[in-house]
């Protein structure tokens, strides 16, 4: 072998290599300008995250508050209101469905804040019978906001409300939540912040990498759980409309925009630097347009879907399932972008496990 | 005739020194030692093999069945007490099989986990059944159970020369394509998301340093075996090799592969390097030794091997039958050497379809485990097993005559997602073969 030959290949191979690049594009152009991932995941820790903590907290306070009211003098008047700050806590709660990182994650809060639909036998053996432990296995379908929804709203009475039993469930479930989430946020205010912005790798156990997979996790939730499972897609067809979220309170319509506002706002980091600008600072693209401006664009098809329905999704679902199902049709062409695009061109990975490039 | 029959000769039974071959058994088996330990204290048995309710298997290999749990943690015991015993040359033919069978087996009960790295040490290890590594500084020579010997036929050390040139060098051709080398796919994505690499990780926002890494790659390993086999480039190629594996190493979740190489490539030394290796770890020269042996003279012996290397030639290759781009369709793609090539992400909503034609979405979270889910979602083949499985799962929960669909979407380095197959057809009636499936969407002509 002559090595003279060999060098000679390994030279020319060199140059090819760096006159080939300029056929495309500009190859000394960054790819982006420097992109500081620590900034963007300070900037949603301080602009996303810890205000939608701050926000479902002080909503669970008010709550608080006006069921202590409830309790000294019960009446329409103060059930209204009670009910009135109960769909307020359940709105401000889609913000932080999506954020199942760090704290969070650590509680579990998203299952213990939100698992429907409701084991109403469970809960109505735990009124006639007493209860230990919300957190035990068996009341795991019979705890938090949807427990608090059968209380409030499965009778329009509020005498029937107004029983000792069903008070103190409600305070059990009340007291549950706001402690978990008082303990999220103090995490997140006191140092897990800075801990979430330094983690600022692209590993799976990077905070972008959970961030990604959550907010997927997230959206799914929303095509499966809050449509697909009550639609009867996972059922041949036969609808079950009462597997509805918020199904007593009939709040269902509501909180699926705003949980799409949510996945939305953690996406764009709200008014500032989100995945949606890193996205663009990679030069992501879907076809012709940015793969951002293409997400966005599918979040905006998604809402319309939903505005076009009536109040009720429950209803919507018995007696126009077509529109309902389009609406499923749009959430899950967002879900491609979601699972393929995005995690793709942000360089993500999904497992600690080895792999040597599919 | 004599020149190439001398040629022959020379390549297979001239007597060379067992230096390197011993060195090799040693490292292999120490690396491979390293390599279940690491695998078994990550959690991975029980995270790859226990917790999955469904394995993908190999074509040619369904009839492979899963073990009970204990199955798999002996099988990895196994395969750790006989990997020291082909770095100890302890009872060395015994512990080779045993270190073959087991990985081999261990790899066949799920294909999600399938690594090239995992398919050349299958094949190094079937290799290390048939020659004697263990004839110098080993423990079988130590208790008399085999005799030592300085030298031995040439084939036993050009046979894994051959092996991992091929590697290296079909790896290098399967890196020119115009992803690779025009666009700089997929590392113009992968190495701005290392821009926290120490030193250099600000250097990775430039697209010119992913064309670097490429063409750079692409060289290395087209030309690094006929460097390691040039005695004046040998040291400058192992510099190459340390620094290339290193760098790979620190950059992708690659696992044990880079020390795999950097290991086995210590193989294309000189005698007299072994040699002072060997005395500077204190390994005395045999005294008693033997050398006699007639081994391989058989042209039996001969055609076995000449047929095992143009198998290994032509089979990476395969995927040429196959029309469109391989790395979308990846028909033919697994034992080809293709290693980092694509940035590749697919989703999948499958749907079971009963006999009016009334639908179940399937959540493949209630079956597969997020890896697994992620391989299905891009590999056809895949598909087809769990079309299988969920037919008989949904069969058996009374939906009448599953047809089994499924709307895939797959993106490939940087390109938008697009359809991958064929919506309409029923998975569930395909059939894996070799034969070109045709519900592959083609890929679509976008630019990168």
């Amino acid at each position: 072998m002559n090595y003279r030959l060999l060098i000679a290949f390994f030279i020319s191979g060199s140059i090819i290599a760096g006159s080939s690049g300029c056929k495309d594009k500009n190859p000394e152009d960054p790819i982006g300008t420097p992109f500081e991932r620590e900034d963007m995941l300070r900037g949603m820790a301080e602009n996303v995250i810890i205000p939608a903590y701050a926000n479902f907290s002080a909503d669970l306070n008010q709550l608080s508050a006006d069921f202590d009211a409830f309790q000294t003098a019960a009446t329409q008047e103060s059930f209204d209101v009670l009910s009135n700050d109960f769909l307020n806590v359940y709105s401000s709660w889609q913000a932080c469905s999506p954020i199942e990182v760090g704290p969070a994650a650590d509680r579990s809060l998203r299952f213990l804040v939100n698992t429907y639909p409701l084991d109403t036998n469970q809960v109505n053996s735990n009124l006639a019978s007493g209860w230990d432990n919300l957190l035990s296995a068996q009341n795991s379908d019979a705890k938090g906001l949807p427990a608090l929804d059968y209380l409030l709203f499965h009778s329009d009475d509020f005498n029937d409300f107004n029983q000792s039993a069903k008070l103190q469930y409600f305070q059990d479930n009340l007291t549950l939540i706001i402690e978990n989430v008082e303990e999220v946020n103090n995490e997140w205010v006191n140092g897990y912040d800075q801990q979430f912005a330094q983690n600022s790798g692209t590993d799976v156990g990077s905070s972008l990498g959970q961030i990604v997979n959550e907010l997927n996790f997230d959206f799914e939730l929303i095509k499966n759980a809050k449509v697909a499972i009550p639609l009867g897609l996972k059922t041949l067809g036969v609808a079950q409309p009462e597997k509805v979220e918020a199904v007593y309170s009939d709040h269902s319509k509501t909180l699926i925009l705003e949980n799409l506002s949510a996945v939305k706002t953690l996406f764009t980091g709200g008014e500032k630097v989100g995945v949606d600008d890193y996205l663009n600072n990679l030069g992501a693209k879907y076809g012709s347009e940015n793969l951002s401006d293409a997400i966005i664009a599918r979040f905006e098809s998604c809402e319309a879907k939903t505005n076009e329905l009536g109040p009720s999704l429950k209803q919507e679902i018995e007696t126009n399932p077509a529109k309902v199902e389009a609406l499923h049709s749009e959430l899950q062409n967002l879900v491609v972008l979601f699972k393929t695009d995005m995690p793709s061109q942000l360089g993500v990975q999904i497992t600690y496990q080895d792999n040597d490039g599919d | 005739m004599t020149g190439i029959s001398h040629a022959i000769n020379t390549f297979f039974n001239k007597r060379i020194s067992i230096a390197p071959l011993a060195t090799f058994r040693v490292v292999f088996g120490l690396v491979m030692f390293l390599s279940v330990l690491r695998f078994w204290l990550n959690g991975w048995i029980e995270e790859q093999y226990i917790i999955p309710d469904f394995h993908f298997k190999y074509f040619g290999f369904y009839w492979m069945p899963d073990l009970p749990d204990w199955g798999y943690y002996a099988s990895f015991f196994i395969m750790a007490i006989s990997a020291l015993g082909i770095a100890l040359g302890a009872f060395y033919r015994v512990s080779a099989v045993l270190f073959f069978l087991f990985f081999t087996g261990i790899e066949l009960v799920d294909a999600t986990y399938y690594l090239n790295h995992y398919y050349f040490v299958s094949i190094v290890s079937l290799v290390l059944i048939f020659v004697p590594a263990h004839r110098l500084h080993s423990l079988d020579v130590k208790l008399g159970l085999a005799k030592a010997q300085t030298t031995i036929p040439a084939l036993s050390i050009n046979l894994l020369k051959v092996q991992l040139g091929l590697v290296y060098f079909l790896a290098g051709i399967a890196k020119i394509n115009a992803d690779w080398l025009l666009h700089a796919m997929p590392l113009a994505i992968w190495l701005p998301a290392q821009d926290n690499f120490p030193i250099i990780g600000s250097l990775f926002q430039y697209k010119l340093t992913a064309y670097l890494f490429s063409w750079g790659g692409m060289l290395y390993d087209v030309f690094i075996p006929f460097i390691l086999l040039t005695k004046r480039l040998r040291w400058f190629g192992y510099i190459a090799v340390i620094g290339f594996h290193l760098m790979t190493w620190s950059l992708f979740q690659i696992g044990m592969f880079p020390f795999i190489m950097i290991g086995a490539t210590l193989i294309f030394f000189s005698a007299s390097f072994h040699q002072k290796l060997h005395s500077f770890f204190k390994l005395s020269s045999t005294e008693e030794i033997e050398n006699n042996e007639p081994l391989h003279d058989a042209w039996g012996w001969k055609s076995v091997v000449v047929a095992f290397v143009i198998f290994q030639l032509v089979f990476p290759l395969r995927h040429l039958i196959y029309p469109g781009n391989l790395f979308w369709h990846e028909q033919g793609y697994r034992f080809g050497w293709r290693v980092m090539l694509a940035e590749k992400a697919g989703y999948a909503q499958f749907k079971v379809e009963d006999n009016e034609g009334r639908k179940i979405l399937v959540d493949n979270s209630d079956f597969l485990t997020p890896v697994q889910e992620k391989m299905m979602s891009t590999q056809p083949d895949f598909m087809i097993q769990y079309a299988h499985f969920l037919k008989t799962h949904y069969a058996n929960r009374g939906v009448v005559q599953p047809k089994i669909k499924a709307d895939v979407f797959v993106t490939l380095n940087g390109r938008s997602s697009a359809q991958f197959i064929d919506p309409t057809i029923d998975l569930a009636a395909q059939v894996d073969g070799w034969s070109h499936k045709t519900w592959i969407l083609p890929q679509n002509a976008e630019q990168i």
